[in-house]
């Protein structure tokens, strides 16, 4: 295998590979244990896949042709449009806190880790995606991964943004929070699901690495769907099939 | 080209276009800038847009001739060149510039945007936005084997100059590492 890549690589620095070999360099050099003399490619193909996430301002100029039915507005413009309503708004809150400070006390505080609870599942919240960066909605996973005892809607939460986040990178922040709980029989059928549903081979690729080292029967059949479709790229449908084969095996030494 | 073409097949490439911007100007509200420009010039244009092979190609184009005029114009300031870089490292890393290198890939960043400006463009087009080599061609009108040659180069000093820096960083003297 590393015999392979580092010919791989030996095309790659000479401009000569295909896009789908570029793929499958991108996809070995996310694993986690690599030799130490490849830690540049490494970064390099970390850095080109996080930076393919960076999309710019959240200020959706598609609504704004769509709505007007006119040409986008200059942003300068919007910016200074921007910028008198924060102020505005900055008058009317200062003058509302003013208020409220002459008539009456303000009321209790509400539990902050209740509310900070809601507030980061609110994050990860599927009806809004758009409007959450994906670094914040990493951030949230984080969060809710680094609780002691998570609740059953936090694993919820984790499982959904799992299966349909928009951006991959959320999803794999998804399924590392839900691999040191993958003894629980849900998340064993959410890592299931998943790999029936997921496109990216990245992703693919680590979910059927959590399948194997689970050693599940309940896995097989979706791990040889996996290595049958051929829309999948062939390392993805190799590595699915390895996974359904050493677990076919050991199923096989149980039985004996 | 209607509204709701225009929405569909302009609109998505925003953060495509958003990216290739930044590979040229470091302030993020510049790349918004020129993003906007962009699309407002091609709303302009959107009754001649139907008969270009590639909307994508030409919104690419407009970019990029707009980065240029504008750091052009304007004596833009770039974060510093692989050279300068080179030479920083030669003190060794501080441990504030190791973090960064390993922590976000910042080191990467400085010596991609340190690249003669074709093949940083070429190179973003190719390892971020997966490009094919024919989409490339048509963004910028060089030939293929051309830009396989300058694909290689860009990758190539990256990877040299990352490994000069972290040779130096580990030897308190040393030499450069080879040439690939």
């Amino acid at each position: 295998m590393e015999q392979e890549i580092r010919e791989l690589l030996d095309r790659f620095y000479e401009g000569q590979t295909t896009l789908a070999e570029e793929q499958r360099l991108r996809i070995f050099f996310s694993r986690a244990d690599l030799d130490s003399e490849m830690t540049f490619e490494k970064e390099y193909f970390t850095l080109m896949s996080k930076e393919k996430t960076e999309a710019g301002s959240r200020q959706d100029i598609g609504s704004v042709i769509q709505n007007a039915g006119k040409p986008p507005v200059p942003l300068k413009t919007i910016r200074l449009m921007q910028l008198t309503r924060v102020a505005a708004a900055a008058a009317l809150v200062i003058a509302g806190y003013w208020l409220g400070y002459q008539t009456a006390r303000p009321p209790a505080a509400q539990p902050a880790i209740s509310s900070g609870n809601v507030a980061v599942q609110q994050l990860l919240s599927l009806d809004q995606p758009g409007d959450i960066s994906a670094g914040d909605r990493i951030l949230a996973v984080h969060k809710l991964a680094a609780r002691d005892n998570p609740a059953d809607t936090d694993i919820q939460v984790l499982i959904n943004t799992l299966h349909f986040d928009p951006n991959v990178n959320v999803r794999m922040a998804a399924l590392k929070a839900l691999q040191p709980l993958a003894s629980e029989p849900v998340i064993l059928q959410s890592f299931i699901h998943s790999l029936s549903i997921q496109r990216d081979p990245v992703l693919q690729a680590a979910l059927i690495e959590s399948l194997a080292g689970l050693n599940d029967r309940q896995a097989l059949q979706v791990l040889r769907d996996v290595s049958e479709d051929e829309q999948n790229l062939e390392l993805i449908r190799k590595k699915a099939d390895e996974a359904a084969k050493v677990i076919a095996a050991n199923e096989w030494l149980k039985s004996i | 080209m209607d509204l709701q073409g225009f929405s569909k097949r302009i609109i998505p490439v925003r953060p495509r276009l958003f990216r290739i911007a930044r590979t040229y100007l470091s302030r993020p509200e510049d790349a918004e800038d020129i993003v906007q420009e962009t699309l407002l010039k091609l709303w302009d244009r959107r009754h001649d847009l139907d008969r270009y092979e590639s909307v994508e190609s030409l919104a690419v184009q407009m970019v990029r001739n707009s980065c240029l005029d504008r750091i052009r114009s304007h004596g833009y300031s770039k974060t510093g060149t692989a050279e300068d870089i080179a030479e920083k490292s030669v003190a060794g890393p501080t441990p504030y510039q190791q973090a960064e290198s390993s922590d976000n890939g910042g080191l990467l960043k400085k010596l991609i945007s340190g690249l003669p400006e074709p093949q940083r463009l070429i190179l973003h087009l190719r390892d971020v936005e997966e490009y094919s080599f024919e989409e490339i061609e048509a963004v910028t009108h060089l030939e293929i084997n051309n830009i396989r040659v300058i694909l290689s180069r860009a990758r190539k000093k990256i990877r040299e100059e990352y490994l000069k820096h972290h040779q130096y960083g580990t030897r308190d003297q040393g030499t450069a590492g080879p040439l690939l």
